[in-house]
């Protein structure tokens, strides 16, 4: 009895210890908070706010629609629900809920103790706020965007969509997408590099796989849209021609930009939902999965081939017949890694012993409803049957099939899962089968029906029909069904909020799991584990059932504190074998307030205060670069890197740490954007039907020679720095970090002086235009890579970098590196190739 | 220079095939795009041009360079004794069959479109 009481004693006071590190504040301090825990519930619950308004946006739509010349909204004000119905589910609840679903669950399914760059966590919450909130106020203010949410130009430019209701839309979003973008990264990163000793790849859980590849096509997905975005805005603001063919802009390539991104966001949904039912199915069938490789399998093919699809969105556009098949083709093959995801869960099903908890009930309907919605798609994938149905409700019908069967259905699922893990309590049974069945029925009468409809010809986006043509039934049935659904998801709701009143304690893993978050508390602590397992095995709950146990007694690694640090294990991408100590930022102000700078810079540019904007710019880069002076190589984190004999390094002490990582994942992120900028020179110069080049290149070329040699030897410098460092020399290091700021610094001025001294007009046609924001990405990146690197000369002074602490200036080099390439293949594309063309 | 089991155990087997799928799409919808617009071919041709032949010849090639690499992989696979590390080699190895295996199928299925159909129309 002693002993026991004296380890529950020693436990209270490791978890008090545990807690004066990773607590969270409350009051105002609470927007200080970074822990996963806290940001990935804050996604959620926002992101569920949106939900419940895009809904409400359904509903009176519905209404509106369910007999036949009805006036109860007038058609502006239509156009305007349907955009932000679309948009508001889209961006501001799928995408979001499914990252803070992932952000929460990653780092305790992974044995990490928070994500690798908290901060950033915090900051994209942030961003995702203030961006939706601008988006909204506009829906309050009346001015909301009202041009479909796909955007489409000319009916979104300054002649056709006059006042700031499309500003909205693109700023507002593109705000929004740094918060998607930079989950994106995180996850990527904090999955390979951040896995608990031991855990291969061969042992991830699926979910993990799922929201890997998921963050991985956020980062190539996302940037063709924010280009897509820029451009639309500079052209509506600054009168720069894209997408206008009187001066050689080409509106087909908006479309391009958007479906570039728009058909691998369909997949971007759909994974992690598919991961939700990976992880469950074998829970509640009492076995492990059927067929993790081939699953893994088609993860991966599902995120590569999904970016081979998007002009089937585009197929009426004119494209010729053969790219057209190229694009049909691949629609249908996508199929293919899909199958196998649904063959694997029935082998699962069919050779286990299920048990129909609520969860499952949830997944039969996403089976049933995901195969309709995927067995329509490739009927749309068919060159001629789209034609036919294109923008009918027949594609409306579809869309919400996937959409709802393949996201919101797992889920809920998910959500009555995971409920016993965010509140310790378990929600009521009656109400959770009520709730279910009740949108299931009404979800089928809605779109079901709706496939019909638009077989009979109804167009999409029209605010009413005449009677007489049959569309009065079934758009009266789906109406009908619309509120069934609505009351199936209220009472799903009421069921969530009643639990945490009236729901019996849920107990350890009441759901008899097999996966690693279930060894935390229920609700968990900040830092999840006070000791972190190894764990070389894919069921860790199933083989260890006293797991938790021991990682409350800090019986596993890392379970010191005395040195008041964040830290958890950084580990072999490959094999999970412990590389570093990864020391973890703690709470700030520096993110939420980064976020507030960049939403002060959204609503000027939405008002058009330019003055203002670049007051704006100025603190935000501030406040951004105060952020990257506190969070790099701290002082403190230096006197004790090897506390206990045995444990590696500290992070940054190495060359490869979680930053460079994050680095290089963001310049593939920043890579996306710069192809997709490529991609729309080289579009509108062989598409465009009016394209406009001049007879000579506009920018004198040797100067741009001699830029271009000046970044490159700035370039090597820096390399050969790094490599100093490696060998462990560090002689001159600030002196030769100042040259190599000045030697950039005389490139960008070159570049500027050869720019000014151009003939670029870049508002008269698309060709300058494009030109132009070309020299302004380089500049961005050169400017960038200087102040970066004069940082690291100030960091040298102070003694925060040196020989013993190199992971800072190893994080810039790629930086500079990618600066050079950008350089390089923008020289060979605006001014060698033209030549080349000409002589040609 | 690496190796080649050590190339063939390499994570980036797991994208290899399909990245290489993506690439060979890209090279072959922008020229698609680019002959179209400099050289078009008669449309009374039909799918009997020399951009269709092109492009299946550079399809055939793709898909022979995938199928070779998904067979080293297997044979890789199934190589390795059964200590931890070679049970990672031999996930990685397997795996970079099967992407290199459907990043053949996808190349081939496309590139079977160019037997049938003209190329500007």
């Amino acid at each position: 009895m002693n002993t026991n009481n004296e380890t529950r004693k020693a436990e209270a006071a490791l978890h008090d210890e545990f807690l004066k590190v990773w607590g969270n504040p409350r009051g105002w301090r609470a927007l200080t908070i970074v822990n996963h825990t806290t940001v990935g519930i804050r996604f959620m619950i926002t992101g569920g706010i949106f939900f419940l308004i895009g809904g409400l946006l359904a509903m009176l739509m519905r209404t509106q629609l369910a007999l036949p010349e009805q006036e109860i909204i007038e058609p502006k004000l239509y156009d305007q629900l349907f955009t932000m119905h679309g948009t508001v589910m889209m961006f501001l609840f799928a995408v979001p809920v499914l990252e803070g679903l992932a952000m929460y669950l990653i780092p305790k399914m992974i044995g990490a103790r928070d994500l690798v760059f908290p901060r950033l966590s915090a900051f994209g919450y942030w961003c995702y706020l203030f961006g939706s909130l601008i988006l909204m106020s506009s829906l309050v203010l009346g001015i909301a965007p009202a041009a479909g949410w796909f955007m489409y130009t000319p009916l979104t430019n300054d002649v056709y969509s006059p006042g700031p209701n499309v500003d909205f839309w693109l700023l507002g979003v593109t705000f929004i997408e740094i918060s998607a973008v930079s989950a994106g990264i995180e996850l990527t990163v904090s999955i390979l590099r951040t896995r608990t000793s031991g855990m291969a790849l061969l042992h991830m859980p699926l979910f993990c796989w799922y929201i890997l590849i998921m963050a991985l096509m956020i980062v190539f997905g996302f940037p063709p849209l924010i280009l897509g975005s820029i451009l639309l805005e500079l052209e509506r603001a600054a009168g720069m021609p894209f997408f206008d063919v009187a001066r050689g802009g080409d509106p087909i390539l908006w479309q391009h930009l958007f479906w570039l991104f728009g058909h691998p966001e369909v997949y971007i949904i759909f994974l992690p939902a598919a991961g939700i039912v990976s992880t469950l199915l074998p829970v509640f069938s009492r076995q492990p999965i059927v067929g993790y490789r081939w699953i893994v399998l088609a993860i991966i093919s599902t995120g590569f081939i999904s970016f081979g699809l998007w002009v089937h969105h585009m197929f009426t556009i004119g494209i010729p017949q053969l790219a057209q098949a190229f694009f049909s083709m691949a629609s249908m093959l996508v199929a293919i890694p899909t199958g196998i995801q649904l063959f694997a869960w029935l082998a699962t099903l069919w050779t286990g012993r299920p048990v129909y908890h609520v969860p499952m009930l949830w997944l039969v309907g996403f089976l049933f409803i995901f195969m309709i919605g995927g067995l329509t798609g490739v009927m749309l994938a068919l060159v001629p049957f789209n034609w036919q149905v294109h923008d009918t409700h027949f594609v409306v019908a579809h869309l919400h099939y996937v959409m709802v069967g393949g996201m919101l259905f797992p889920l809920i699922a998910g959500l009555y899962y995971w409920l016993p893990h965010f509140s310790g309590r378990m929600p009521s049974d009656k109400l959770a089968r009520w709730g279910f069945w009740m949108t299931f029925v009404g979800f089928n009468t809605t779109f079901l029906v709706m496939h019909l409809t638009g077989l009979l010809g109804m167009p999409r986006r029209v605010y009413t029909y005449p009677a007489g043509l049959g569309w009065e039934l079934p758009n009266s049935v789906s109406s009908m069904g619309g509120f069934i659904m609505a009351m199936g998801i209220s009472m799903v709701l009421l069921d969530i909020v009643l639990h945490f009143r009236f729901g019996r304690p849920a107990g350890a893993n009441p759901w008899q799991a097999d996966t690693l978050e279930w060894a935390t508390d229920t609700p968990p602590q900040p830092y999840n584990f006070i000791s972190l397992p190894d764990c070389p095995m894919r069921h860790p709950m199933w083989d260890s059932p006293d797991l938790q146990a021991t990682i409350a007694d800090g019986r596993h690694g890392l379970s010191e504190i005395d040195h008041g640090r964040r830290e958890t294990w950084g580990s072999d991408p490959v094999s999970g074998a412990i590389r570093e100590i990864i020391h973890l930022p703690g709470n700030s102000w520096l993110p939420f307030f980064s976020a507030l700078a960049l939403s002060g810079l959204c609503i000027s540019l939405l008002i058009r205060t330019y003055s203002m904007a670049l007051i704006a710019v100025i603190a935000s880069l501030v406040l951004l670069l105060r952020w990257s002076w506190k969070n790099g190589a701290f002082l403190e984190a230096d006197s004790d890197s090897a506390a206990k004999s045995g444990y590696p390094q500290l992070h940054s002490r190495t060359f490869d740490g979680p930053g460079l990582w994050g680095m290089v994942v963001t310049l593939l992120a920043d890579g996306a954007l710069f192809l997709s900028i490529l991609f729309g020179w080289l579009y509108l110069r062989i598409v465009a039907p009016n394209w406009q080049a001049p007879e000579t290149v506009p920018l004198a070329w040797q100067p741009l020679l001699i830029s271009g040699v000046l970044l490159t030897i700035a370039t090597f410098w820096h390399h050969f720095i790094v490599r100093r460092l490696r060998e462990g020399r560090d002689d001159h290091l600030q002196g030769q970090l100042w040259s190599i700021a000045v030697v950039g610094l005389v490139h960008c001025g070159v570049l500027i002086w050869t720019w000014s001294a151009s003939s670029l007009l870049a508002t008269q046609t698309a060709h300058d235009a494009v030109i132009s924001v070309i020299l302004m990405y380089q500049l961005f990146h050169s400017g960038l890579a200087v102040i970066m690197t004069a940082l690291q000369a100030m960091r040298v002074a102070y003694g925060y970098v040196d020989k013993g602490a190199p992971y800072e200036i190893a994080v810039v080099k790629p930086w500079w590196l990618y600066t050079t390439a950008v350089y390089w293949l923008s020289f060979l594309t605006v001014i060698l190739l033209p030549i080349a063309w000409r002589s040609a | 220079m690496w190796p080649r089991e050590t190339l063939l155990y390499h994570p980036m087997q797991l994208a290899f095939g399909l990245a290489i799928w993506i690439l060979w799409f890209i090279v072959k919808y922008g020229a698609l795009a680019l002959f179209c617009e400099q050289a078009p071919p008669p449309i009374e041709q039909g799918a009997f041009t020399w951009i269709n032949a092109a492009l299946m010849v550079g399809s055939v090639a793709v898909t022979a360079l995938l199928l070779f690499w998904a067979n080293n992989c297997w044979r890789a696979a199934r190589s390795g004794n059964n200590d931890a590390d070679s049970e990672i080699n031999a996930f990685i190895a397997v795996l970079g069959a099967g992407i290199n295996l459907l990043g053949a199928v996808v190349t081939l299925s496309q590139g079977l479109m160019s037997l049938l159909l003209p190329p500007c129309l």
